[in-house]
C-alpha cells in the first residue's frame, strides 16, 4: 500500500524516496520493535562536550528537590 | 539574569550532568490506534521565591503518546492555588482547542469531549459551577473561556489524584524516584540495547 501511495505520488509531483527516516527537523529517529524513539543525542553529547563536561558525575534528576534559587541571596557568580 | 550565583551556576551545571547520563534517551511513539485525545495540566503555587509567581505546565497525550507539552512561570499572579491551578487549565485547554481543530483538518475529528485531568478539587469545581465566581473576579477571562468550552462539550475538566497527575513533573523538581516513574510515563526512554 504503501508503495502504491509512492507511485501514486510520483505521478503527480517529482519526489524521491529517501528510504527510512534518521534525521529530520534536527531530530534523530530511530525505528525499534515497537515504533519510532526521536531523540536528539548528537545534539546533547554536543552540548556537554563544549562545556567541557565529558567525564562528569552523572545525576539521576535534572533539578535538586532542596534547591531554592534566589536573586537575592547567594555568593555572586565570579568568572 | 544580570547577577547570577554560585548556586544557579551549580543548577546549570547539574542540568549538563543529568544529561550526560540521559544523552541518548528519547521519544518512545509506539503503534497505537487509538486517536482520543487527553490532557494533564498542573500549577505549583507561588514556587518562585523572587516573586512568588507560580510554575504551571499542561501535557496533551494522543492515545499513548504525549504530542505536546508546556512548563513555565505564569506571567501572572496567582493569589490561591486554585487560580494558580486554574490559569494552566486555561492554557491547557487552549492547546487542546488548536489540537483538536488540527485534528478535524486532517480528517479526524475528535468524536467525544476531551478530558483535562487535573488535581485541584477546588479548579475542577469552579469549570462546572458558577459558585465561586464572585471570590475569583480576576481570574474571570480564564474562568469564562474553560466554561464555555466545557459548557460546548469540547472539553471535561476531572479530578486526579496528585500522585496520579502526569503534569506534576512539569511543575517542580522530584526526587529520583517519582522522577524516573514521571519520566517512563511521558514516554521517554533509553535506546533499546541493539
Amino acid at each position: 500500500m504503501l508503495q502504491r501511495l509512492i507511485i501514486l505520488l510520483s505521478s503527480e509531483f517529482k519526489l524521491q524516496d529517501l528510504g527510512s527516516i534518521h534525521f529530520f527537523l534536527g531530530i534523530e529517529v530511530k525505528s525499534t520493535s515497537m515504533g519510532l524513539l526521536l531523540s536528539q543525542h548528537k545534539y546533547t553529547l554536543d552540548i556537554i562536550q563544549r562545556a567541557g563536561m565529558t567525564s562528569c558525575k552523572p545525576v539521576a534528576t535534572p533539578l535538586s528537590t532542596s534547591l531554592k534559587l534566589s536573586i537575592a541571596s547567594g555568593t555572586p557568580y565570579q568568572t | 539574569m544580570h547577577a547570577p550565583t554560585e548556586d544557579h551556576w551549580a543548577a546549570v551545571k547539574r542540568i549538563l550532568r543529568y544529561l550526560q547520563d540521559t544523552a541518548s534517551y528519547g521519544l518512545h511513539i509506539t503503534r497505537d490506534s487509538s486517536l482520543s485525545l487527553h490532557g494533564f495540566t498542573d500549577a505549583d503555587w507561588a514556587g518562585n521565591i523572587d516573586d512568588r509567581k507560580s510554575t504551571g505546565g499542561y501535557l496533551v497525550y494522543l492515545g499513548a503518546t504525549p504530542i505536546s507539552w508546556k512548563s513555565g512561570k505564569q506571567r501572572i499572579m496567582a493569589r490561591s492555588s486554585t487560580k494558580a491551578e486554574y490559569k494552566a487549565l486555561a492554557d491547557g485547554t487552549a492547546e487542546i482547542l488548536w489540537i483538536r481543530s488540527l485534528l478535524s483538518e486532517l480528517h479526524f475529528p475528535s468524536s467525544s469531549m476531551t478530558t483535562l485531568w487535573c488535581d485541584n478539587l477546588g479548579a475542577t469545581f469552579l469549570s462546572l459551577n458558577p459558585v465561586f465566581h464572585a471570590r475569583t473576579k480576576h481570574v474571570e477571562v480564564d474562568y469564562h473561556f474553560v466554561r464555555d468550552r466545557v459548557a460546548k462539550q469540547e472539553i471535561q475538566v476531572r479530578f486526579i489524584s496528585s500522585k496520579d497527575q502526569l503534569a506534576d513533573v512539569l511543575t517542580k523538581a522530584l526526587p529520583p524516584v517519582s522522577f524516573a516513574l514521571f519520566r517512563s510515563k511521558l514516554r521517554v526512554e533509553s535506546p533499546p540495547s541493539a
